[in-house]
């Protein structure tokens, strides 16, 4: 891409939509959406190349990998791929080591970068895919590997619209608690494409040398939708597929356990308004589901069976 | 009752009389979940709920009251032994006031 005048001017080589949000941005980012605003607005969130001491001046808190300062200041430090320095939801500069793999800072930036912003916003993003049904958002949740993609491409090749994958954010500010927008392409396992019916021919991989890949033939939901219900994966091998609704302190426990980058929230002071948001959702009528899924994509289509008529069931 | 399973429930602990005032901590952070009260430590981030008669003491103790004056109310609403009560929700007042959930004065 040849930079305009004013994007040499900033210094920002590229510009993406994250939910509402413009992000300005001098690494390129395939993971994120290209920006379909207006060309002049101002960006929300800025990512730059440039210099990130090592320690925060008069850190709050300092733990292996990262230190904070207030609730507007965070420092990512990871040898081998570089520091990263977070402000004020909106600022993000990156200090890449030398020899750094740039797919490893990336996936940094989109990952756990992209949820401390979203923390320091005042927002609350939980490791989840988010489908829509019947108009509102379910959230699929869980650890990395417990089958969230998988699960949430299952639901899209019966119909459903994808909403986001891996941050799902939750606005509890709103008139009803809602899901906002994420990336639309999913990140799919060969074993699952194989289940799917999808060729992997074409598709970009997600790190080289590894079988999953990058699926973007779904458009996707780009506007926020009520939350309906958040569905917590369990994926074991030999376990029985089964789900069951939890409540009270199971239901606020395990949507804890779902928040991404829960232990940087923290360091950042967002421990009350966590407990708050949470517990807002449940009093919301949110409904809350533990699904166990074997480990076998044979079993994807019975779990997104049940799923949907598990969310039948009068909230 | 949800804790009266333990073995020396029967003997009332020293530390708590009939005249101990009983007062919510100003530690925990607390709400109400489909009637159940959920609450997280604020020094410790640590989540934990309260079982029916744990939420139901919770309720009660606001404005905080005596540990007669609670028994009594709890007397009048279930129907157990006054004494069987009294030597249960010590138990389960003991283990709140160990978390900091309540505070005994």
């Amino acid at each position: 891409m040849i930079p305009t005048a004013q994007h040499r001017r900033r210094g920002m080589n590229h510009a993406y939509r994250l939910a509402a949000l413009k992000i300005e941005s001098d690494l390129e980012l395939p993971d994120l959406q290209p920006w379909d605003g207006p060309a002049n607005s101002e960006g929300d969130i800025t990512f730059r190349l440039g210099t990130v001491p090592a320690q925060l001046e008069a850190p709050d808190r300092v733990e292996a990998i990262f230190q904070t300062r207030g609730h507007d200041e965070y420092l990512l430090a990871l040898p081998g791929t570089g520091r990263i320095l977070v402000r004020h939801g909106r600022e993000v500069t990156v200090d890449a080591e030398r020899g750094a793999d740039p797919v490893s800072t990336r996936s940094l930036l989109t990952g756990p970068i992209q949820a401390v912003l979203w923390h320091q916003r005042g927002l609350l993003p939980l490791h989840a895919n988010a489908v829509v049904i019947d108009g509102q958002a379910v959230a699929l949740a869980g650890n990395s590997a417990a089958g969230k993609s998988a699960l949430a491409a299952t639901l899209v090749q019966l119909g459903h619209e994808t909403l986001t994958d891996d941050i799902c954010v939750i606005d509890v500010d709103a008139p009803r608690v809602t899901a906002l927008p994420g990336v639309a392409r999913l990140r799919l396992w060969r074993d699952t494409l194989d289940m799917l019916g999808i060729a992997p021919d074409g598709l970009n991989p997600v790190l080289s040398g590894k079988e999953k890949f990058f699926v973007d033939r779904w458009s996707g939901c780009s506007a926020p939708r009520e939350l309906a219900a958040v569905v917590v994966l369990v994926r074991r091998t030999n376990i029985p597929l089964a789900i069951g609704r939890l409540s009270g302190i199971a239901a606020v426990g395990a949507l804890r356990d779902m928040i991404h980058t829960r232990r940087p929230a923290s360091a950042l002071g967002r421990d009350v308004q966590i407990f708050a948001a949470l517990t807002k959702m449940l009093a919301s009528g949110v409904t809350i589901w533990r699904l166990h899924l074997p480990d076998n994509p044979a079993c994807l289509p019975d779990a997104a069976a049940k799923v949907l008529h598990a969310l039948e069931e009068p909230r | 009752m949800a804790a009266g399973s333990n073995e020396n429930s029967t003997e009332t602990p020293h530390l708590i009389a009939d005249v101990t005032v009983i007062s919510r901590s100003p530690a925990v952070l607390t709400a109400e979940v489909s009637g159940e009260i959920v609450m997280m430590s604020i020094e410790r981030g640590s989540y934990f709920g309260l079982d029916d008669i744990g939420s139901d003491i919770w309720k009660r103790i606001e404005p905080p009251c005596t540990f007669a004056a609670l028994i009594d109310g709890l007397a009048a609403a279930y129907d157990a032994e006054r004494a069987t009560i009294a030597a249960d929700v010590c138990v389960l007042l003991d283990r709140m006031a160990a978390q900091d959930v309540v505070r005994l004065a």
